[in-house]
């Protein structure tokens, strides 16, 4: 019989030690659940540091064999997930114009036993059951404190009309999306809980005394950075941009009087892999403690009636719902119905 | 004008060389073309006329926005191009005069920028280009203007943010052509009686028509594309037709629209290119009729 040489036997002892760690790390975690991997797809940046810290690490560390993965929504893409039979996204951030009746056919239907749909204030941030609500944000006055005529500070959207009073550029988000329309409305008049069905030529006709002076811009940052560097005087942009701006230092102020507010959605690809454990992860971060703390990371608001109590007192003032009283909500379902003609009027007016 | 045959003419033992050996090399690359690039082509335009129907091109046609954006887009593209080509050929003659170590510099100068990130160099002229911005303020400063002028918001903004991405696509195909001419030509040229500026018109420029046929050609195409630059810099009134296709599927979800109006730039777009071959002696242009004959 051949003796196993010096060399091959410590061959034999290496690969054994290997073998033995292998073992080790592939045993099984405590309690012998198998990891469920959810991909989480949401708009990244500063929301994703938000969401990060307010909802996957808590979750996370709450149920250790669930693990979440972050990804880039892009709607368009969600879709042709869907219809390719190819779906990697569990949960999808997906905005307030997407989710409704035309939508329904990419997504799972909610599970309301699960999800505390009642409690998110379905008349104020509409759903017919594929989608859940988990933010509030909008579009609000924003001003450069620096750029003021002297004692005055806008009150209303109908100073953010008018040329005289306030003189200087305006800077504006430049599609309809971004409630151009019913900002218009409120200048010209129109009470806030009534701008519905939208008089899109009134609308217009309030736009054509300021177009001039306008900057329109397609970014949400670019149109809150042209009122904090005094470029434009007041601003029709999204308002988280601006609370961002204001804490960083900018001389930026906001009117909060007429903000719109509309919902945030979570939604279920049609498909997903993992239906169930997505349906607990929504059910999680629309829950009042959760939901609350995202506004400490972003100034958005949660729709879960409950959540107010856990909301810190210090960030209230930067949220849109704090000023509910007097804004203007979005009726999604109108949207839904009317969206491709309010896109097709405006657009032809705004190229003109 | 120097003139070539055309391919038809090529000898026949030219033709034979495009089937064997070497050419085989090429069918991985064209291959995964065929796989990542011509079938999903294909998808889309078989998607244009399917989603929902070929009613589309009708809804196109019929929306003066989308027609005054493919115009804009083509007039935009075309300014980018002889901005480009201004600027190009005679950073890339340069180049080629330069010694050494400076041909690297002047090379460097215009190819790093093409290493750093499209939307960061975009970003940057934002800061440089607003009216609060560092060109305005310096003006104002030293008491040149009164008033903050408007860089960006506007085709300004947008041809100088294109020019500064699109230069290193004009500048190299020039210089790589520019190489390859005789030293010798132009002073002899100049010792046949001709003034420098009839030299560089009767020898030099039309040597050097391949490079500026590519350069031009690749500029204008990616220009016709963009997207970021035009969004930052430009106005929200007047939209590129990219703008407009991005809109169509990723806010509208209306991928038929967006296909057909992708379809119709394609088409448009090889339907200028043909125009242009009408002026360009393009079979020279690329190269065709002289190496070939062996």
């Amino acid at each position: 019989m051949r003796h196993v040489g010096l060399g091959q036997a410590r061959l034999g002892k290496v690969l054994a030690v290997i073998l033995v760690a292998l073992a080790a790390v592939w045993v099984p975690s405590a309690g012998g659940q198998e990891t469920v991997t959810l991909t989480y797809a949401s708009y990244g940046g500063a929301l994703k540091d938000a969401e990060v810290k307010a909802f996957i690490e808590p979750y996370m560390k709450l149920h250790p064999n669930i693990k979440v993965l972050y990804d880039i929504i892009d709607r368009a893409k969600l879709i042709a997930m869907v219809e390719s039979n190819n779906v990697t996204w569990d949960v999808a951030d997906v905005g307030n114009d997407f989710g409704l009746k035309a939508h329904e056919k990419y997504l799972e239907k909610i599970d309301c036993s699960v999800v505390p749909c009642a409690d998110l204030q379905p008349d104020k941030y509409p759903t017919t059951g594929y989608r859940v609500a988990w933010s509030v944000s909008g579009v609000g006055l924003g001003y450069n404190t620096t750029k003021m005529p002297a004692g005055q500070t806008p009150q209303s959207w109908a100073d953010f009309f008018d040329l005289q009073k306030f003189p200087g550029k305006r800077s504006s988000m430049n599609d309809v999306s971004s409630f151009v329309l019913e900002v218009a409305l409120v200048a010209d008049g129109v009470p806030a809980g009534k701008v519905y069905p939208l008089d899109i030529q009134r609308g217009l006709r309030k736009w054509d005394a300021i177009k001039s002076e306008v900057k329109f811009t397609d970014n949400f940052q670019g149109c809150a950075e042209a009122v904090a560097t005094g470029d434009a005087v007041m601003g029709l942009c999204w308002t988280g941009r601006f609370a961002t701006m204001r804490k960083n230092g900018a001389p930026v102020a906001i009117q909060w009087n007429g903000t719109t507010l509309n919902g945030g959605y979570f939604a279920i690809p049609k498909g997903s892999k993992h239906v169930k454990e997505a349906m607990q992860f929504i059910a999680y971060m629309v829950s009042p403690q959760p939901c609350a703390l995202i506004s400490e990371y972003i100034p958005y608001g949660c729709p879960n009636v409950k959540a107010a109590a856990y909301v810190k007192d210090s960030v209230k003032p930067n949220l849109g719902t704090s000023h509910a009283a007097t804004a203007i909500f979005i009726n999604d379902v109108y949207w839904d119905q009317h969206r491709d003609e309010l896109f097709k009027t405006w657009q032809a007016w705004l190229t003109k | 004008m120097i003139d070539g045959p055309g391919p038809a003419a090529l000898p026949v033992r030219a033709r034979a060389h495009l089937v064997d050996g070497w050419g085989l090399l090429t069918l991985p690359g064209v291959g995964f073309l065929a796989l990542a690039f011509f079938v999903p082509l294909a998808g889309m335009m078989v998607r244009s006329v399917s989603d929902p129907s070929p009613a589309n091109y009708l809804a196109v046609a019929e929306t003066p926005v989308f027609l005054r954006s493919m115009l804009y887009t083509f007039e935009v593209a075309l300014l980018v191009t002889l901005i480009c080509l201004v600027l190009g050929y005679p950073w890339a003659y340069l180049m080629n005069q330069a010694a050494g170590r400076w041909r690297w510099v002047l090379a460097a100068m215009v190819v790093l920028p093409l290493w750093s990130s499209l939307l960061v160099r975009t970003y940057a002229w934002t800061v440089l280009l607003r009216d609060s911005g560092v060109v305005n303020q310096l003006l104002e400063r030293i008491h040149l203007i009164g008033q903050p002028l408007p860089l960006m918001g506007n085709t300004l903004g947008v041809a100088i943010g294109m020019t500064q991405l699109m230069l290193p696509f004009m500048v190299l195909p020039i210089f790589a052509v520019l190489r390859q001419i005789d030293v010798d030509l132009l002073p002899a040229a100049e010792s046949l009686g001709a003034r420098p500026l009839a030299a560089f018109v009767r020898v030099l420029w039309p040597l050097s028509l391949p490079g500026v046929f590519a350069g031009c050609l690749l500029v204008f195409v990616v220009s016709l594309g963009f997207f970021i630059t035009p969004a930052l810099l430009g106005s929200g009134r007047s939209p590129m037709l990219s703008q407009l296709i991005v809109e169509q599927t990723n806010v509208l979800f209306h991928f038929g629209v967006g296909s057909a109006l992708a379809v119709v730039l394609l088409i448009v777009t090889f339907a200028v290119i043909w125009l242009g071959t009408r002026f360009v002696p393009w079979t020279q242009a690329l190269g065709y009729g002289e190496s070939d004959r062996a």
